[in-house]
């Protein structure tokens, strides 16, 4: 069986060997699929980390009346805690506000008023699982409900147009590998169709020499897995190789860097495997059963 | 043991095989002969369930063709050695290789599979022609790889169509010769179909002649 095997695949690598410009057509075509798929993976892996790191982008400034009193303020405070999706809250009372003021913009409004005119006010961080632009404004609108609440800021515009570019980078690298997907299926059963036509006589021998079906179709299903996993291999040298190139020019310009997600080639290598076994399935199928 | 019983075969254009009966026994060597057209290759693959009876049965070493699932085909090849007019060898594949084959098939172990092509390459005198590819071969030196192949296997049957078709009078007697002699000592039975009359004249062996579709008396 071990020795069936080992002859089967050897004949799929001859068999890759024979017909190498058409599968190089195919390999290359799965590469493209896979790199758009992989740098989908690759925006998706990211974002939550991107995410995390503009935590800030997910807060919300609550300012109560200045009429209120410290006291008066904490007490309007606690009811955010019954609003649904904040994940923590911190209290800002007018001194503090005081010292924020003169930290951010070097003057004391207490020395230079006489007086502290600001306000008491809270700093809401959104949970989560709520932080898309519509739950945000949401959240905003429920808190300004409170009685004593006088303004909600946020940075609602920032957190939208965010959203709106990894949408288009994902879903727009999604679409375009879907179509590259279909492309590669029927590159890899047509590049697998024209060498098993090219072996129609060697097929008919086989059969003639008692072969069975699955033993004069499993090399055609092997060259075809052999073009996905090639075409995986070089999808994972390209995207990490983009991945340092997007590296390299982001580190001029923010402190940030991107991850290579977790199971990346896994999930290039399975994918490129799955591409090739339908392909090569359709291609097989269609022509050695008639 | 083969039998034909009232085996019938119409083709949709040009004459096919009519209600033929006879039986084959074990390790007989039998001429299948008759004009170009007569019906031979039809009888041999109706034998190699290449084709199918449409009336009439054909049981070729315990399988009845017609009751076969297309699944059960190369199991019965897989007791029959095929030898071609065109020898039917792959191109891209040696001596050795073309030889070997069968073995590949049958799921030998590569010791056994290297052992028994290296016997048959030596019984048809190719030995140190095992890694020659057909291209590089004479038409006598392609059809004894073709015998070595259908042999290797020792089948229970061997069955050649127009064996010496495309070799000259030397190498037809050689190629005929040799092919009988190793089935002989495998115990295997042959069938021959061929229109030369003058090699069946010079070998001992059971006559079947076939002409228009019909087995003559």
């Amino acid at each position: 069986m071990i020795g069936k095997l080992a002859f089967l695949i050897s004949e799929g690598l001859r068999s890759l060997w024979r017909a190498r410009l058409p599968a190089l057509g195919s390999i290359l075509t799965i590469t493209l699929t896979l790199t758009l798929f992989g740098g989908a993976y690759l925006i998706f892996g990211n974002f939550d980390r991107a995410t995390r790191r503009l935590q800030s982008q997910y807060r919300i400034d609550v300012f109560f009346k200045p009429i209120l009193t410290n006291g008066e303020a904490f007490q309007k405070y606690q009811l955010l805690t019954a609003v649904e999706g904040i994940s923590s809250t911190e209290f800002i009372s007018k001194e503090r506000a005081a010292s924020i003021f003169k930290r951010e913009f070097g003057e004391d409004v207490v020395t230079v008023l006489g007086t502290n005119p600001l306000p008491a006010g809270a700093i809401v961080l959104v949970a989560r699982g709520h932080r898309t632009a519509r739950r945000i404004n949401r959240i905003a609108d429920d808190i300004a409900t409170i009685d004593g609440v006088t303004d909600v800021a946020y940075r609602g515009e920032l957190v939208r147009i965010l959203e709106r570019y990894i949408r288009i980078a994902v879903y727009g690298g999604l679409i375009l590998g879907i179509v590259a997907l279909l492309g590669a299926i029927f590159l890899v059963s047509n590049t697998i169709k024209l060498s098993i036509y090219a072996k129609r006589d060697t097929i008919d021998t086989l059969h003639l020499l008692g072969a069975t079906r699955s033993f004069v179709r499993l090399p055609f299903l092997i060259e075809g897995v052999l073009q996905g996993i090639i075409g995986s291999l070089l999808a994972v040298g390209a995207i990490l190789g983009m991945l340092d190139v997007m590296n390299y020019i982001l580190e001029h310009f923010v402190l940030y860097r991107l991850i290579r997600p977790a199971f990346l080639a896994l999930f290039l290598g399975t994918m490129g495997l799955l591409l090739g076994l339908i392909g090569s399935s359709r291609g097989v199928g269609r022509f050695i059963n008639s | 043991m083969i039998e034909l019983r009232k085996t019938t075969l119409k083709y949709q254009r040009g004459p096919g095989v009519y209600d033929i009966n006879f039986t084959i026994g074990a390790g007989e060597l039998v001429f299948l002969v008759g004009p170009s057209g007569a019906g031979k290759t039809t009888l041999l693959k109706l034998m190699y369930a290449d084709l199918l009876p449409q009336e009439g049965e054909v049981e070729v070493n315990g399988f009845i063709t017609s009751h076969m699932r297309s699944k059960s085909i190369p199991h019965l090849r897989r007791t029959l050695g095929l030898v071609f007019q065109d020898f039917r060898l792959l191109p891209d594949r040696n001596a050795y290789d073309n030889i070997a084959l069968p073995l590949h098939i049958l799921g030998l172990q590569r010791k056994d599979i290297r052992e028994r092509t290296y016997a048959a390459l030596d019984d048809v005198g190719l030995i140190d022609r095992a890694h020659h590819y057909p291209r590089e071969l004479s038409g006598g030196e392609q059809q004894r790889v073709g015998i070595a192949r259908a042999i290797v296997k020792n089948p229970i049957t061997i069955l050649a169509d127009e064996p010496t078709g495309n070799l000259d009078a030397g190498n037809s007697m050689e190629t005929l010769d040799l092919l009988t002699y190793l089935a002989n000592e495998n115990g295997s039975t042959v069938i021959i179909a061929t229109h030369d009359y003058s090699i069946v004249s010079k070998k001992r062996g059971r006559l079947i002649e076939i002409n228009e579709g019909r087995l003559l008396d």
